[in-house]
């Protein structure tokens, strides 16, 4: 041989081409590609996981019905021409209730009893209904159907991904931003008020104060199924009954599925030691 | 004699950065070697617009276009075609060479030189993870854009194999040529004024040349500092660059009453960085990514001792006397080096003139020229009649892993070949007008049919 061994140095003038390739690098490559994975027991088929996962989707579907009842009291009170005063009344006196009777730690209790507040958010509402009602009236109704979808799109993508972090009020604002868009679409300003204060209850309060709570799922899904066979009928309940089942059902195994299959492959490879497809990130500052 | 080069991408002069100085550098040392190069960026408006002559001929087509972020134009897989395709007939190019894979420019310049049948060959300059979905995207793009490109140039051994993980191309067709430097540019301190500063002090300076970003290492510079300043009582620091991370070094300095040790400089000037680096001894390199690091070469060239991280590519590019390494991303082991670093230079024991004449005879541009022509050699040597066949090109498309990715190639494949005919409908390249050369010098041919290289 006599041919002087290969270094991995670009400032010394070496006796191979330009174009030659690490051995020790492909064997990795090698490695890398033929690792053997026991997909039978992936820790990604645990029950735990499963139940992770579900919650996941459950809680995403959840955030849609939730923002559906938004345009439920708006057909409410827009298409049916009902008045909004008696329910209004029902579902705030059922809220408070709920925070009255409520166990609460001490500190919980002062945050959400704070009248203060309350009261300040109602009496401010009060006054900007009119406001509100007149804000969009000379803009098309079509416009505004179209604003408030896409504003609606938005709300529900700037919720599902700020549910960790509760700092942020993006989400809050954008559902003031879809209802006063439709407010100038009603006739009073009690009915916008009302409008406007059954949304925020319905979507902000209520969601807190019962996380994850099976009887408001039932509640709202009932509510919501309830509503779409009044308007729609039987066909539309039956073919959107089934589009949920699917979600809440096949959508969860197939994301199961490509843990296994195709996030199994990168755990192997970022987990182990001489991990592959980590080696080329930032390293991380150890600030010791 | 010679070929006609087309150099395309995001970055070029008025900006400065490695890509940058890259392409000029490479640029005028293969017009030296009797090529023909132009250069396609887009415009940096209100300046520089339109096309202009640098140095020796070297013609920059600054094309108007939509810059996006950071002097990145906007993405989409045609946009650029109309000009792009106007100029390289117009300047009768043979390789059309491209420069970053953050680039649209220069993504796009590969898919318009394949369709229209040119050489491609394309150079990566930075290191990307898989983990996170912009490298996932920039992936997806390059592996499209280099299915079909000849030969690609990698600055280190690291970026190739990353480059390798990233987009499977064959590793023969994957070329090592690092950056350089222009070493009469960096020259140690030789002046006597100089040299008498540097004797009066007793103590030793470190020098941070960089842009103040978290991936720079900014943090660890930050805590590192404060620590240095307090076990060594004649140890000043001069930090250079800018960033968002000024504000902390000011807080740093600030908060541990540091005013007459450390310098904040803020941004500083490529022509003065040389000026800089003269006035330190140590130069310190805490960066957490790297695919290359220049400015190490730089550092060292001024003769100054080398203390950095070991990521990426760095190990490969000096060798191990000059620098003295932190084994990991800590305070603890860079702190550790630089203490080792101190009591070198205070023994006297590093000799950094000397260092400078080594590293004129490692990075030198025409030396990189020489070998960036052996792989233009090498695609006319290699290629095969059917390389550039649209045909060959879609089928090649259809071999990429991935089953939604690869039908979307061949559809954006296609949609390039169709943009081609009408193009050739609209403005039939007959009817564009060719561009003079600019003449080359006769000194120059004659020292190339010399040279033994």
């Amino acid at each position: 041989m006599g041919k002087v061994e290969w270094k991995r140095l670009l400032w010394l003038q070496q006796d191979y081409p330009d174009n030659y390739t690490d051995q020790k690098f492909l064997e990795k490559v090698k490695d890398y590609e033929n690792k053997k994975l026991d997909y039978a027991n992936s820790p990604y088929l645990s029950v735990e996981n499963y139940r992770v996962v579900r919650s996941d989707f459950l809680n995403f579907f959840q955030t849609v019905l939730n923002t559906s009842i938004i345009y439920i009291i708006f057909a409410y009170i827009y298409i049916y021409d009902k008045d909004p005063t008696v329910v209004t009344v029902l579902v705030t006196s059922v809220i408070a209730s709920i925070v009255l009777f409520k166990e609460h730690d001490k500190d919980q209790l002062s945050s959400l009893l704070n009248l203060k507040s309350v009261i300040i958010i109602i009496f401010s509402m009060l006054t900007l209904s009119p406001i509100l009602k007149s804000l969009s009236k000379t803009t098309a109704s079509d416009s505004v159907w179209t604003l408030s979808f896409w504003l609606t799109l938005w709300y529900i993508s700037s919720i599902s991904s700020s549910k960790e972090i509760k700092t942020s009020n993006v989400s809050t604002n954008l559902l003031v931003a879809v209802v006063s868009i439709l407010s100038s679409r009603l006739s009073t300003s009690t009915h916008v008020f009302c409008f406007l204060f059954l949304c925020i209850q319905i979507n902000v309060v209520l969601p807190n104060l019962l996380i994850s709570s099976t009887v408001l799922f039932m509640l709202s899904n009932s509510f919501a199924y309830m509503f779409i066979t009044h308007a729609l009928g039987w066909m539309y309940t039956f073919c959107i009954t089934l589009t949920t089942l699917l979600y809440i059902w096949l959508l969860p195994k197939w994301f199961i599925y490509w843990q296994v299959h195709y996030r199994m492959l990168d755990d192997a490879n970022t987990s182990s030691k001489e991990a592959l497809l980590t080696s080329w990130d930032a390293k991380k500052p150890i600030l010791d | 004699m010679g070929y006609n080069i087309a150099m395309i991408s995001d970055f070029f002069y008025p900006q400065l950065g490695g890509v940058e100085f890259h392409m000029y550098h490479l640029a005028q040392e293969l017009i030296k070697l009797g090529n023909s190069v132009i250069i396609v960026v887009h415009a940096y408006s209100p300046d520089r617009v339109g096309v202009r002559y640098l140095s020796n001929g070297l013609k920059v087509y600054y094309v108007p276009y939509f810059v996006l972020h950071r002097e990145t134009t906007f993405p989409n897989v045609f946009g650029t075609f109309p000009w792009v395709r106007n100029i390289l007939i117009r300047e009768q190019i043979d390789i059309v060479h491209t420069h970053g894979s953050a680039s649209t420019f220069s993504l796009e310049g590969l898919l318009c030189g394949n369709t229209l049948g040119l050489k491609t060959v394309f150079t990566d300059h930075s290191l990307y993870g898989f983990g996170n979905i912009t490298s996932i995207w920039v992936n997806k793009l390059l592996t499209f854009s280099l299915t079909n490109t000849d030969k690609v140039i990698c600055v280190s051994n690291t970026c190739k194999e990353n480059m390798i993980m990233r987009t499977k191309v064959d590793p023969s067709k994957m070329y090592v040529i690092p950056n350089a430097v222009v070493s009469a540019d960096f020259k140690p301190t030789e002046s006597a004024q100089d040299k008498e500063i540097r004797h009066e002090r007793e103590g030793c300076k470190i020098v941070t040349i960089n842009r103040l970003f978290a991936n720079k290492g900014a943090d660890l510079l930050t805590h590192i500092i404060p620590i240095i300043c307090s076990l060594h009582s004649d140890v000043e620091f001069i930090i250079a660059g800018d960033g968002p991370k000024y504000v902390d070094f000011q807080q740093m300095i600030e908060k541990n009453r540091l005013e007459d040790k450390v310098t904040l400089l803020g941004p500083v000037p490529h022509e003065k960085v040389r000026d800089v680096m003269c006035q330190g001894d140590i130069y310190l390199h805490a960066s957490l990514t790297e695919a290359f690091g220049t400015v190490l070469v730089e550092a060292a060239s001024c003769g100054l001792l080398i203390v950095t991280t070991t990521v990426g590519g760095i190990p490969e590019v000096l060798p191990s006397h000059m620098m003295v390494y932190a084994d990991d991303t800590s305070v603890t082991k860079l702190v550790e080096s630089l203490n080792k670093a101190i009591k070198i230079l205070k023994e006297n024991k590093y000799n950094g003139s000397k260092v400078h004449e080594e590293i004129e005879g490692m990075y030198d541009w025409s030396l990189i020229a020489r070998r960036t022509m052996n792989v233009y050699t090498g695609i006319f040597e290699n290629a095969k009649p059917d390389d550039k066949n649209w045909l060959t090109m879609i089928k090649k498309f259809n071999e990429r892993d991935g089953i939604w990715a690869k039908h979307l190639y061949m559809l954006c494949g296609i949609v390039e070949y169709l943009l081609f005919l009408l193009f050739e409908i609209l403005y039939p390249s007959k009817n564009i007008e060719l561009a003079p050369k600019w003449p080359s010098k006769e000194v120059v041919s004659n020292r190339i049919s010399h040279s033994k290289y």
